[in-house]
């Protein structure tokens, strides 16, 4: 990536850019891994692990990669509000789902799929 | 600051804590701590009625600093099997319900188990009636019910509950 | 830097519309549901994303209402449409996913 001239200032500042990248990246490779799961997991069940537990993972990665570029505490704080409120919020929707489904008489699909690697 | 139950230690916590709320959300300018002010009081006034009725958390520091981390590495273990198993070409997926009766007593401390479970890797909490939730596992292994004991123990940690021994499978 | 965040952003409104695919082929409204439950995580993502590309603080507030939206969207899902249309009319297919055995 580029450098503006008015930012590529000291060294501390390429490694803040060089985590926040490293970082950022990460979290989108697990968003792409989230949509990946929801598109081929075979079930509704297994759809909501790959959404809970991927694109999560994915908005802490790139929300820590940002903490890097602010100035103060105080966005820091807030983009920590922004995932732990999103934490909760992927929980509590999942859990929700899979119930109303559950009651709904949606049934889970059990057993090893091809070749699982169950007993 | 848990054990003064003096007046002082039920707003002081709560005040210091939607007044760094307020910060983060707000910022710090001198106008802003006025419209701050009133907020904080109007909330303190909803906590105090509703904390009326509902019995006081008391939150053990070190368990919850204890708990932090280990969620963490437990998140990260999470995304990172569903991503392994959405890129294997062969969908490398055993999944099973599993019944799992809790230890928690009913509350807050319950509410943080059955929300955390849907964060650990392969789990996620599907039902609850009464003291048994219903987890979905991703894929069947022997493990899964001495992790869910081990997340049980350590958020009961964090609400300073003692939890009895599990009993072999029911 | 700035370049490079808002190209994440585009990669995750690319990743968003891969996920319409699942709202296409459902097959139960729930499953759309979590569709429309990646939307709400990528959206935040991408608004904290562009909330720094473009130096404007505000967008953040936007993803803090995000993140909270998220969950009402889905009580309200849960609580009225989904339950009550399968007491009316219980005809959603079971299990089958369009791809499984």
């Amino acid at each position: 990536m580029t450098l503006p001239p008015d930012l590529a200032g000291g060294w501390l500042v390429s490694l803040l850019d060089l985590g926040t990248g490293i970082l950022v990246g990460v979290g989108a490779f697990f968003f792409l891994a989230g949509t990946v799961g929801l598109l081929r997991f075979p079930d509704l069940y297994c759809r909501l692990h790959a959404l809970t537990k991927a694109d999560t993972l994915g908005l802490g990665f790139i929300t820590a990669g940002l903490v890097l570029q602010l100035p103060g505490w105080n966005a820091g704080l807030q983009l920590l509000l922004i995932w732990v409120l999103a934490l909760s919020a992927a929980a509590t929707v999942c859990h929700l789902l899979a119930s109303a489904s559950l009651q709904a008489g949606i049934r889970p699909v059990e057993g090893a799929d091809e070749e699982g690697e169950g007993p | 600051m848990a054990d003064a139950s003096s007046m002082h230690g039920s707003i002081l916590l709560p005040a210091l804590l939607l007044a760094l709320l307020w910060w983060t959300l707000a910022g710090a300018g001198v106008g802003d701590w006025v419209a701050g002010a009133i907020a904080i009081i109007a909330a303190l006034l909803v906590h105090r009625a509703l904390s009326s009725s509902a019995p006081s958390l008391r939150l053990h520091p070190l368990g919850a600093a204890a708990f932090i981390p280990w969620f963490l590495l437990r998140a990260f273990q999470g995304g990172l099997d569903v991503a392994i198993r959405a890129f294997s070409p062969g969908l490398p997926l055993a999944p099973a319900t599993l019944h799992y009766r809790i230890r928690l007593p009913e509350g807050g401390s319950r509410t943080l188990f059955v929300n955390t479970i849907s964060l650990l890797p392969g789990t996620f909490s599907a039902d609850l009636s009464g003291d048994r939730v219903t987890v979905h596992l991703l894929a069947r292994t022997e493990e899964a019910e001495s992790t869910l004991a081990e997340l049980e123990g350590k958020v009961g940690a964090i609400f300073g509950h003692e939890l009895e021994p599990k009993e072999a499978a029911p | 830097m700035s370049a490079f965040l808002t190209g994440v952003a585009l990669f995750l409104v690319l990743n968003v519309a891969a996920g319409l695919l699942r709202v296409v082929r459902g097959p139960t409204q729930a499953d759309r549901m979590v569709a429309a439950q990646l939307f709400g995580t990528s959206g935040v993502a991408i608004l904290v994303l562009l909330a720094e590309a473009g130096g404007e603080a505000a967008l953040r507030d936007t993803a803090l209402v995000f993140a909270i939206l998220a969950v009402v969207v889905s009580v309200a899902f849960v609580k009225r449409g989904w339950v009550r249309k399968l007491q009316s009319a219980p005809v959603e297919d079971p299990a089958e996913g369009g791809e499984g055995p």
